[in-house]
C-alpha cells in the first residue's frame, strides 16, 4: 500500500469533536503555495514611522485594509505581511524589495506595534473573511469625526502609543471597556510595552473585529463584533456591542 | 491494564513499521545546515519540496499557506506600476515552514539539521546554541522545562504535538498522529511556576477529558541533581533527572482479577 493512500483529512464527523487527531495527512505535503496575483499593488514601507504608505492600489482587498488620511493610504506591518503572504503586495523599502521572511521578522519587531502571535491571530482572521483593524484606530478621517492635530497626522504610530480616544471612537467601545479595566486603558504602548502585555496578567486590545460584510465601509464601519487581546496562550474576548449609528 | 500501539488500521501500521521515526532523524541529520529565521515565537524555514515532506512525516512544525514567486519573474526597481507577471510561469519549489520553539530548538541542538538565525539591519546572523536557548528563555519563561520533557520524549522516539486543544503541554504519539491514535496527554510540572495539578478535582477534573478523547494522562516531573540550576543555559539539561508518570483511573470492581505481575502501579486514594 502507498503512503499517499493514507488519508485521514477529513474530520467532519461530530464524533471526533474532541479528537483532532483524523485532521493530519501522512505521506505528500499539500501545495501550500499561492499564485502572485497578476497586478500587485505596492508599498513603501517607512521603518521610523512603523508603517508603510501604499504607492499602487490594486484589488478590491483595500476597502477593508489599511487606513486613510486625507488622500494618503497606509497600512501597519501585519497587513503589509498579510498581503505579501497572499500575493497581492510588493513591499519596499526604498528601491528594494522586502522578502516574506525579513517581513516576517519586521512583523515581530514590538516597536511596529505588533508580534509574532497577534500576527498569527490577525492572518487567521482574515483568512476567515473578518474585518480587523487596529483597536481604536479610525479607518478613515471625516469631517464627523475631531481632526487630527497635525503633529499626530505626521507620525501615525504616535496616535495611539497613547490613546487619546475622541468621543467619536470610544462611543463603540463602551462595552469593551466594560469588559476590560482600567488597568489596560489608556492602553496601548507600542514602543516598549507590547512584549510585556502578553506576558503579564494585564489584556491590551489589539484589534477590532467586524463580521465579513462586502458592503463594508471605512467612512462608516459600524461598530464592531468584539475587540481582541492576545495572551501567550491565544484568548478571544468577546464583546457584543449595542448596535449604533458609527 | 491494556499496553501497545493502537494503530488507526493495518494499512497505517504497515506504513509505520517501513518507515520508523528513527530513519526519518537519520534523514534529517543528513541536512546541511537549513537556515531558520527566529521571529520571537516561531522559527520559520525556507526549504523544499523533499525536506517539507521530511518534516511533515516526523510531525515537526507546520506549512504556511503563501504566495511562491514564479522562477522567472523579476522583482522591477522603478517606481511605476510593476510588470504583469508571466500566467503559465512555474511556481519556485519553495516552503515556508512554521516550527514551535521546543521543535527548533530540538533540530538545530540534537539532529544538528537546522541553524538558527535572526535579523538585524544588516543581515541575518547566525546565533550560536547558548544565544538560541536564552532568546527562547526570554520569550516564553518556561521554554527551558517544556524542552527537557519534549526532548526527553523525542529522544525516545515519541511524535510529541502541542497539547493546547486538550489543556495539556503536549500530546505524544508512538509514530505519526495520521498512523495511530495519540497515547498521551503530557503535562509539564513546572517547578515555581505554577500550580498545577495539586487538587484531586483539578486531577480528576484532566483524567476524564483525556478518557473520553482515549488517552492517557502523563505527568513528568523534574529532580534537581543539585542546588542552584541555571535555567538560562541549556547545559542545565543535564542537571535534572526526568521522571514520567502516567496517571489512569483504578476501579476496584473491575479490578478483582490478578493483574499484569510486570505493572506494580501506586494507588492514591481520594476520599470526599
Amino acid at each position: 500500500m502507498r503512503r499517499a493512500d493514507v488519508d485521514y483529512g477529513s474530520d467532519g464527523s461530530g464524533a471526533s469533536e474532541l479528537s483532532d487527531d483524523d485532521s493530519y495527512d501522512y505521506g505528500g505535503v499539500d501545495d501550500t503555495r499561492l499564485r502572485f496575483r497578476k497586478d500587485l499593488s505596492v508599498a513603501q514601507w517607512d521603518a521610523e514611522r512603523g508603517i508603510a504608505e501604499v504607492v499602487v492600489k490594486k484589488g478590491k482587498a483595500w476597502i477593508v485594509t489599511g487606513f486613510t488620511r486625507g488622500s494618503r493610504h497606509a497600512i501597519f506591518i501585519e497587513e503589509a505581511v498579510f498581503m505579501v503572504e497572499q500575493g497581492s503586495l510588493l513591499l519596499r523599502e526604498g528601491e528594494r524589495v522586502v522578502d516574506l521572511l525579513e517581513a516576517y521578522s519586521l512583523v515581530s519587531t514590538p516597536s511596529y506595534g505588533c508580534s509574532w502571535n497577534n500576527y498569527q491571530v490577525y492572518s487567521y482572521l482574515k483568512k476567515l473573511g473578518y474585518i480587523v483593524g487596529r483597536h481604536n484606530v479610525p479607518w478613515t478621517v471625516s469631517k464627523k469625526r475631531p481632526p487630527m492635530p497635525a503633529d499626530e497626522v505626521e507620525s501615525i504610530t504616535s496616535q495611539f502609543a497613547a490613546v487619546k480616544t475622541s468621543e467619536g471612537t470610544q462611543e463603540t467601545n463602551t462595552a469593551c471597556s466594560q469588559l476590560v479595566d482600567s488597568k489596560s486603558a489608556p492602553g496601548f504602548e507600542v514602543n516598549t510595552e507590547l512584549q510585556g502585555s502578553e506576558s503579564s496578567s494585564e489584556m491590551k486590545l489589539m484589534y477590532d473585529v467586524h463580521l465579513p460584510n462586502a458592503r463594508f465601509k471605512k467612512s462608516n464601519p459600524g461598530l464592531p463584533a468584539f475587540s481582541l487581546c492576545t495572551t501567550r496562550n491565544i484568548c478571544q474576548v468577546t464583546a457584543k456591542n449595542k448596535e449604533g449609528c458609527g | 491494564m491494556k499496553l501497545g500501539v493502537r494503530w488507526k488500521s493495518r494499512e497505517a501500521a504497515a506504513v509505520a513499521l517501513e518507515e520508523p521515526i528513527s530513519s526519518l532523524y537519520k534523514e534529517l541529520r543528513e541536512w546541511k545546515s537549513v537556515e531558520g529565521l527566529l521571529v520571537h515565537s516561531s522559527v520559520i524555514l525556507s526549504i523544499d519540496f523533499a525536506k517539507a515532506q521530511i518534516l511533515n512525516r516526523a510531525c515537526f512544525g507546520k506549512p504556511i499557506y503563501c504566495a511562491t514567486s514564479p522562477q522567472d519573474s523579476v522583482p522591477t526597481t522603478a517606481t511605476r506600476a510593476p510588470r504583469l507577471l508571466e500566467v503559465n510561469a512555474e511556481l519556485e519549489d519553495v516552503r515556508m515552514f512554521q516550527l514551535g520553539l521546543e521543535e527548533a530548538f530540538f533540530l538545530t541542538s540534537e539532529l544538528e539539521c537546522i541553524c538558527i538565525c535572526r535579523q538585524i539591519p544588516e543581515g541575518r546572523v547566525v546565533l550560536s546554541k547558548e544565544e538560541v536557548w536564552r532568546c527562547m528563555q526570554a520569550s516564553k519563561p518556561e521554554f527551558g522545562q517544556l524542552y527537557i520533557a519534549y526532548a526527553h520524549l523525542r529522544a525516545k522516539q515519541w511524535v510529541v504535538r502541542s497539547g493546547i486543544q486538550y489543556g495539556a503541554d503536549f500530546m505524544a504519539y508512538r509514530h505519526h498522529p495520521a498512523l495511530v491514535h495519540s497515547d498521551y496527554a503530557v503535562i509539564v510540572m513546572v517547578e515555581g511556576h505554577e500550580e498545577r495539578m495539586k487538587t484531586w478535582t483539578e486531577m480528576q477534573a484532566m483524567n476524564r477529558l483525556c478518557g473520553s478523547v482515549a488517552k492517557t494522562l502523563l505527568l513528568i516531573h523534574f529532580i534537581p541533581k543539585r542546588e542552584g540550576i541555571d535555567l538560562s543555559s541549556p547545559l542545565c539539561q543535564g542537571d535534572f533527572v526526568v521522571e514520567a508518570v502516567e496517571v489512569r483511573r483504578w476501579l476496584p470492581e473491575k479490578s478483582r482479577e490478578e493483574s499484569d505481575a510486570s505493572v506494580k502501579p501506586v494507588l492514591n486514594f481520594a476520599i470526599s
